[in-house]
């Protein structure tokens, strides 16, 4: 079917859009207030035009249309998470978990920055890859300081290690709850095809940082295990009996997570009735959490929710879906790769959860009118979304936490030359195998 | 990227490497007293004495007495009956209290004529006074914690110095160790919360004692909560002598009160609790928080939003006559607001 636009509409809606854009990349302004302007001023408008929709009572585009339940129930997973991860946070598990990872390693500067990038990697699995980065890239500013190491290094391989991480499970990041949300992907298939890549690219991490920073065995061992020896993992602990309850409401969460198809309820259902066993069990206060709470990402979401919507109602994501499939090769596996480049492309120049927000519906789209394996073009997205992030400073929230950590801490900047050098290095080696993985795995029938 | 969210993780990290005061035991209390008059914050202080006692299942001795700042012969002869009235009164409390067990003690009360008679035998001079025999059986009876019913009424400084004479003298008495819990007319409850305010100026010695007593009267259901108050007028005092260091003009209050309170927090995360402890407090983990500007205006944000069981404070100059400017603000201010505060010496 060949899709039809009404000049009008599409005009009005991509000036929107494109403002909003503007004022979301702009650093002067904040990005959450540009993505509600936006979507105030689509929802005025697309009532204003009076644009029919059948699914609404009215026969045209009302409030109801611009926000749908799967993105309110997106919207209720990441609360879940945020709220889950703050509260384990506060109560010391991560700092616990970090402080003995470092002392683990004794101080040696290759086991650290393997030790630390396999940590960066499990709490962005886990956890996500912003707080990851905080957790891990403070610990090892401190950590380096003691240790008298440059911690350059280090960060790199953990900004990679959030990209890489960011692929091990559903609620890692959010392309992959975007993306996943309309391909209905659980999290246990998740688990299953992300993981096993996640962990083979930070091998390959690796291979590439450890002797491109010509990272060394310690010279004098037994004093690098002393200095680390003076951390106390119980240090961010200020009760044990909320660090042990955190542990415990952390692993149901998760249990929860692996077994929510099993017992037949949404991962956002679980997330928010883990963060509400979390509250309870805490003893904090719902003021003190809701203050605690990132609403600026919920906002942003929101408006970035309506906007994808209000140019799927004046059809601008079918127009674009069909001139991709036009594009696009008739081959799933070749279709698929190109798109996992483009979009590591796109992401790694655009936010990425901009990408994954609007690319989203418009591969389900183009994947079920032409035929092609849906599974296959969602991994593509989520691959590419998460992997292209990694490419650019800008590209991925982490690595702007990441560099700030640094610059905060040591005052050295890592520019975008070296920035892409290191990291684009790794993001192009990362392409190239997840191609391959794609492919083996499309011809053994997983998609 | 959340700033706010980087800072909280940065100061959990910041104490890992930094040698920690661990608090391991803190002092139980056993023995709680409280005195009785015939005022109504005189009953309130019996009421909140014996909910504490029943909280913390410990002794309580009611202390009936009146008038302490007047002579002995006179006393017996203006309130021998309202001593009676008053030993009453904490009878029958004691017995329509489910649970509570007390010992009245009255100074002079029913058995009147043999403390008289006890009195002439050991006075030493026309001088002496009920005041000095309460600080006699305050000093022997063993009694930790003393709640005493403060007449406070209005906010001046005029009110604050006639705050019930018998009870400066007592606070004031440097030969008592015992914590004193002061009790206003406002309230006869006591919440299961203790907020403990600590000024950036007290030693980390000081701070410990105030937070072993806090921990004393924590129960596994007790909200704790520390706040550290950097002072306006520290953070002038401190911004000008770094003027004089750096011969600028302009004193940086900005970086004065940022490295004031960056000490603070640090003091702060340095204590830690050894684990049977924190096992006792199982729903409160003590928190804590800094806060920089007016003592006063500070405690009363705090007590607005937590609605304190009792507010604790330390008063460092307990070896001079008066309690010292930080303690006696803060005293001031939570009874103002009809709060329980104690003020503690050990």
């Amino acid at each position: 079917m060949v899709v039809t636009l009404d000049p009008l509409h599409v005009v009005v809606v991509l000036i929107i859009f494109l403002l909003t854009y503007i004022g979301i990349i702009n650093p002067k302004f904040d990005k959450t207030l540009a993505a509600l302007l936006g979507a105030v001023a689509a929802t005025i408008v697309l009532i204003f035009l009076r644009i029919p929709d059948s699914h609404a009572s009215t026969g045209y585009v009302s409030e109801q249309s611009l926000l749908h339940f799967t993105d309110a129930s997106i919207i209720a997973l990441i609360i879940g998470t945020l709220i889950i991860v703050d509260i384990a946070q506060s109560s010391g598990v991560f700092h616990f978990l970090a402080i003995k990872i470092l002392k683990a390693s004794k101080g040696d500067p290759q086991n650290l920055l393997i030790y630390f990038g396999a940590l960066t990697l499990i709490l962005s699995a886990l956890v996500n890859n912003i707080s990851a980065m905080m957790i891990v890239g403070s610990l090892t500013i401190l950590a380096c300081e003691r240790l008298d190491l440059d911690p350059k290094p280090y960060i790199i391989t953990e900004l990679s290690m959030t990209t890489a991480g960011g692929i091990m499970t559903l609620i890692s990041s959010v392309p992959n709850i975007i993306i996943s949300q309309p391909f209905e992907i659980d999290f246990v298939t998740f688990l299953i095809i992300g993981a096993p890549l996640g962990i083979l690219t930070m091998v390959i991490s690796f291979v590439i940082f450890i002797p491109m920073f010509n990272i060394r065995r310690a010279k004098d061992p037994e004093v690098m295990r002393l200095k680390v020896e003076e951390f106390d993992e119980w240090s961010a602990v200020k009760s044990r009996t909320a660090f042990n309850r955190s542990i415990i409401v952390l692993s149901i969460t998760i249990l929860g997570f692996v077994f929510s198809q099993q017992l037949g309820v949404s991962l956002a259902m679980v997330a928010v009735a883990g963060a509400v066993i979390m509250i309870v069990t805490s003893g904090k206060k719902l003021e003190y959490i809701f203050e605690k709470l990132d609403w600026h990402l919920v906002a942003f979401f929101l408006g970035l929710f309506i906007l994808i919507n209000a140019l799927d109602i004046v059809h601008i994501l079918d127009f674009i879906a069909e001139a991709l499939a036009a594009i696009l090769p008739e081959d799933d596996f070749f279709a698929a790769t190109i798109l996992l480049w483009f979009i590591s492309v796109i992401s790694g120049i655009v936010d990425n959860i901009v990408v994954a927000a609007a690319f989203g519906p418009i591969l389900l789209d183009v994947a079920i009118t032409e035929g092609y394996s849906q599974a296959l073009f969602a991994w593509a997205a989520i691959f590419g979304a998460n992997f292209g992030g990694g490419i650019t400073p800008i590209g991925a929230p982490s690595a702007v936490v990441g560099l700030a950590i640094l610059y905060r801490k040591t005052g050295e900047k890592i520019g975008w030359g070296e920035f892409i050098k290191t990291q684009g290095l790794a993001t192009v080696a990362r392409l190239v195998i997840t191609t391959v993985y794609l492919g083996i795995l499309f011809s053994l029938g997983f998609f | 990227m959340s700033e706010k969210k980087l800072d909280e993780i940065e100061t959990m990290f910041k104490t890992a490497t930094k040698p920690k005061t661990i608090i391991d035991k803190y002092p139980v209390i056993e023995h709680i007293g409280c005195i009785l008059d015939s005022s109504t914050q005189g009953f309130n202080a019996l009421q909140v004495a014996s909910s504490l006692a029943l909280r913390l299942k410990t002794k309580l001795d009611i202390i009936v007495s009146e008038d302490f700042h007047k002579p002995l012969r006179l006393v017996l002869e203006s309130n021998d009956k309202e001593l009676e009235t008053l030993s009453t009164t904490a009878r029958d409390f004691v017995k329509g209290t489910e649970d509570l067990k007390a010992n009245i003690k009255p100074i002079i009360s029913d058995k009147v004529q043999q403390a008289f008679d006890l009195f002439f035998q050991k006075k030493a001079s026309e001088d002496e006074t009920l005041f000095g025999r309460l600080v006699e059986h305050i000093k022997t009876s063993g009694i930790q914690v003393c709640v005493l019913g403060v007449p406070l009424f209005v906010r001046s400084d005029i009110e604050w110095e006639s705050m019930g004479t018998y009870v400066l003298k007592l606070l004031r008495e440097r030969e008592l160790h015992a914590n004193w819990l002061l009790v206003s007319a406002k309230q006869n409850i006591i919440a299961d919360s203790v907020l403990a305010f600590v000024s950036v100026e007290q030693q980390p010695a000081s701070i410990i004692a105030l937070y072993r007593r806090a921990l004393s009267f924590a129960t596994e259901h007790t909200n704790f909560k520390i706040v550290g108050i950097v002072e306006d007028n520290v953070i002038e005092t401190l911004a000008r002598l770094e003027i004089s260091d750096d011969s600028s003009d302009v004193p940086d209050l900005e970086s004065a009160r940022n490295k004031l309170v960056t000490n603070m927090e640090e003091t702060l995360g340095s204590i830690q609790l050894q684990s049977e402890i924190d096992d006792v407090i199982i729903e409160g983990s003590p928190t804590w928080e800094v806060k920089s500007g007016h003592i006063a205006e500070i405690v009363r944000e705090y007590i607005e939003s937590e609605h304190p069981g009792i507010v604790f404070v330390r008063s460092v100059a307990e070896i001079s006559e008066n309690l010292d400017p930080f303690a006696e603000i803060v005293t001031r201010q939570v009874l103002q607001e009809g709060f329980n505060c104690l003020i503690v010496w050990d």
